[in-house]
């Protein structure tokens, strides 16, 4: 098959796709046959399979029933499109409505399940699309169940910061509210899950500008404690605050910010990446293992000394810890798990801080 | 090949393949590559670019190359944090898995 027929064949096949989709794979498979080289084309062409089967595992993905596009199982099963477990293929159910509000004095609404998916047979529903139509900013409120994130909460956001609030009385709560506050109109805002996984999305669209007087964006998670299993925060632009929790795993990436935490618990995992901000831990418990790789500095109480642990931290800088300084570089081998730190600047580790009066 | 390759587990190993190139990488490239270790067909990778790309784990930008452009793929620091979070779970995954052979071999 030539390198015209092939893509012209792609084309068709893939017309269901909306026109940038369509386009996207097209320049893709372009892409690809320039990179393979006229000497190498039909070979390509060839190890790429027919157009139909190149199409199929498109449009499988593409679909909201997307079939399986597990290389090696010839069976069709549906497969969510949001795989958050190795080896899992999760039923997404439509979790929540978003409620957005115009107005304070309104009661939040507790949020059920549209429809469930109990088992991976069934057919996992898509995304919801959902446009918040408001003048300038404006304020929502969305309430999850907490069995439906008691597992996994995943949340993205490309706009606005996120502050969890664990208030000591919030025991009993068995929902989690999370209220924006000061975010742009006609963003998308999803949410997706199953499984007692939740991931929620907010994406702005790429072309919106906010004004640089506008108030901080917000999103505040109010939760109890102990509520998480496995909390991943990912955002463009701004910070994360935590009030104290407990949790298995904790994974932060700010593009743009800072990460501010209370009392942490983390009994397996920690990774935390601030390409472009500092992090400071009031006082933190590790089991396993933590990682954490700042521009700024680091500053963290731990819970005991720092060479009780497995302990690699460099930086640009010092490492500060009590009152004695490390150039560079401070290494220990305890047995209390697996502390990893790199800071462009300062590491301090159980430093006292002088607050002024 | 007897074990199937979830998909899970195919966005760890794209996600590591296109981490190894700081400065981005391209889907031939990044096929050759993977399919030079692995029994899988050439035409899985482009669903998964793109969903990676969705899920803004991986970026995308087009460069000028032998007169035209071509679309190189980076990972963001959100890839990098899923995928240290792969390797975590996927070594304890290993390990789980090895106690069972361990008398095997």
């Amino acid at each position: 098959m030539t390198r015209t027929a092939f893509l012209a064949a792609l084309e068709q096949l893939l017309a269901p796709l909306p026109e940038a989709e369509r386009k996207d794979a097209l320049s893709y498979y372009e892409d690809y046959l320039d990179a393979a080289g006229p000497e190498n084309e039909a070979r390509a062409i060839a190890e790429l399979g027919s157009p139909e089967e190149v199409a199929r595992k498109i449009l499988d993905e593409q679909s909201p029933q997307g079939a399986s596009a597990a290389p090696a199982s010839p069976a069709r099963k549906p497969h969510s499109r949001w795989r958050m477990v190795l080896g899992g293929g999760l039923a997404v159910l439509v979790l929540a409505c978003f409620f957005f509000q115009h107005s304070k004095a309104t009661p939040v609404q507790p949020v059920e399940p549209v429809s469930s998916a109990a088992d991976s047979s069934s057919v996992p529903a898509d995304t919801v699309p959902l446009t918040i139509p408001a003048d300038d900013l404006g304020e929502s409120t969305l309430q999850i169940p907490l069995e439906k994130l008691n597992q996994e909460l995943k949340l993205s956001l490309n706009y606005g910061s996120v502050t969890f609030v664990t208030d000591p009385s919030l025991t009993s709560e068995k929902y989690a509210t999370f209220q924006f506050d000061n975010f742009p109109h006609s963003p998308v805002l999803r949410t997706t899950g199953g499984d007692g996984r939740t991931t929620l999305t907010f994406e702005m669209p790429e072309n919106w500008q906010v004004a640089e007087d506008a108030p901080e964006a917000m999103l505040t998670v109010t939760i109890p404690a102990d509520a998480l299993t496995r909390l991943i925060i990912s955002l463009e632009t701004g910070d994360v605050r935590l009030a104290p929790m407990q949790l298995k795993t904790l994974t932060i990436a700010l593009n743009n910010g800072s990460l501010r935490a209370e009392n942490l618990t983390v009994t397996r995992d920690l990774l935390v990446e601030l390409p472009a901000g500092g992090c400071t831990i009031d006082h933190l418990s590790i089991a396993e293992y933590a990682s954490i790789a700042a521009t700024y500095c680091i500053r963290l109480h731990l819970d005991g000394d720092p060479a009780d642990y497995t302990t690699d931290a460099r930086t640009d800088d010092v490492v500060r810890i009590g009152n004695k300084e490390y150039d560079k570089r401070y290494t220990s081998s305890g047995s209390n798990g697996i502390l990893n730190l790199y800071a462009k600047g300062l590491i301090y580790l159980n430093v006292e801080e002088q607050r002024p009066a | 090949m007897s074990f199937p390759i979830s998909a899970a587990l195919l966005d760890a190993i794209v996600l590591s393949v296109v981490a190894q190139e700081p400065e981005g990488t391209y889907g031939y490239k990044i096929t050759q590559q993977v399919t030079h270790t692995l029994e899988l067909s050439e035409s899985t990778l482009y669903p998964v670019l793109r969903r990676l790309q969705k899920d803004q784990l991986l970026t995308v930008y087009d460069a000028p190359f032998n007169g035209r452009n071509r679309r190189y793929y980076q990972i963001t620091s959100a890839g990098r944090a899923q995928l240290a979070a792969y390797a975590q779970e996927w070594s304890r995954y290993r390990s789980s898995i090895d106690t069972f052979f361990r008398e095997v071999e």
